[in-house]
């Protein structure tokens, strides 16, 4: 991937994640848009990078919330080389994708690996359920609106 | 060959570095290093040790009590606290060689949760409080059996998050450890909830807690496992 679409992206994923936290933070539920970022490079066939801007997007993010640095760096990067395993061409195996991984991620943050599980049963499916739809939502949104063919643009 | 791996070899190389950020842990806490103190430079008066003598006669009754969670139960006392008002971080005088040892819980004198041992030397411990940016503990309200993520780092109270928006907390129940979390027994007293607040737009409940132990009269405290 060109070096100026990748930064173009990843201001993207950045200023949204900015908005998705601050402005449309719906019942604290906002999509994590690094974690969707890492998803749609994994379907646009850039696995390597996307298990790589897993483990970068995950300490950020970890670095961001102050949650216990390296634990969702350590859920990005696995979701990401799943992902790459996992069918993708038709959209509603980008939804099942989403889904599951979103679901996994989710309730895993609820792992504290200092402090073993923190959150109540219900409470973690729940907002797992929550947290997957609306970021399995946002994928397929993103990877079937113009963002693909922003993807493909050539530069050089 | 090797580059028709490359995602394997990626993935392994960065779950191991995941892995060691991970066991290296608080790293946003090391400039709090208490490390290198000593405990011994503490001078009393006559008051002072009929005071202490008092304070370690409750702490003999407690261990007595035997705690009835924990199967070994160390005194020690508090010879720094860091910052000095709603303090994050401890420093007690015993350490390894008197059989403390890291993620032991420390509890007041009055049996309430003051925090948890990271760090040990010989003959100190490094203790992060409730008050810890880094605390999440697992933790119930006792009236209504709700569980939520008490965290530090919201003075001059903790906060308890995750708690459901339905919840019918009242200012005044108390809060104790879940069991949940790794470290920590079921029941230990936290703290009273202040104030309960749901949010427009937010999915859970918010607590305010004000924690039990006197965090500004800590002088002895109990390390236990």
């Amino acid at each position: 991937m060109p070096v100026r679409r990748f930064l173009e992206q990843l201001a993207v994923v950045v200023i949204l994640q900015l908005l998705l936290t601050r402005v449309l933070n719906w019942y604290q539920l906002g999509p994590l848009s690094f974690f969707v970022w890492v998803l749609l490079l994994g379907w646009w066939q850039q696995e390597s990078l996307s298990i790589i801007m897993g483990f970068a997007t995950g300490l950020l993010y970890d670095f961001l919330v102050r949650g216990t640095p390296g634990w969702s760096s350590l859920l990005m990067i696995l979701v990401a080389y799943f992902n790459g395993y996992f069918p993708h061409e038709k959209l509603m195996e980008r939804v099942a994708a989403a889904v599951v991984f979103g679901l996994f991620y989710s309730a895993a943050l609820a792992v504290d690996t200092n402090y073993g599980l923190v959150w109540q049963g219900g409470q973690v499916i729940r907002f797992s359920l929550c947290f997957a739809g609306l970021s399995g939502l946002l994928a397929v949104f993103l990877s079937a609106s113009g963002i693909a063919s922003w993807n493909r643009k050539n530069y050089w | 060959m090797i580059w028709r791996f490359r995602r394997e070899l990626l993935l392994c190389l960065l779950l191991v570095v995941c892995l060691l950020i991970l066991r290296r842990g608080q790293w946003q806490n090391s400039f709090f290093s208490l490390r290198g103190m000593n405990g011994s430079e503490i001078h009393l008066n006559s008051e002072e040790l009929l005071r202490e003598n008092r304070r370690l006669r409750r702490l003999l009754h407690l261990q007595e009590k035997k705690l009835s969670p924990f199967s070994s139960v160390v005194t020690a006392e508090v010879v720094k606290i860091q910052p000095s008002v709603w303090p994050g971080q401890l420093l007690v005088n015993k350490g390894s060689r008197d059989g403390v040892k890291p993620n032991m819980v420390v509890v007041s004198p009055e049996g309430s949760l003051i925090g948890r041992v990271i760090e040990t030397g010989e003959t100190t411990a490094t203790v992060f409080t409730l008050f810890h940016p880094s605390t999440k503990i697992s933790v119930m309200v006792q009236s209504t059996r709700e569980i939520g993520v008490l965290e530090g780092a919201s003075l001059p109270y903790l906060l308890v998050r995750y708690l459901p928006r339905e919840s019918h907390v009242q200012p005044g129940d108390t809060v104790i450890t879940s069991g949940l979390s790794d470290y920590y027994p079921k029941g230990l007293v936290v703290g009273r909830i202040y104030r309960a607040v749901t949010e427009k737009n937010q999915f859970f409940l918010v607590a305010w807690v004000k924690p039990e132990a006197g965090f500004s009269q800590l002088d002895e405290v109990l390390l236990a496992r």
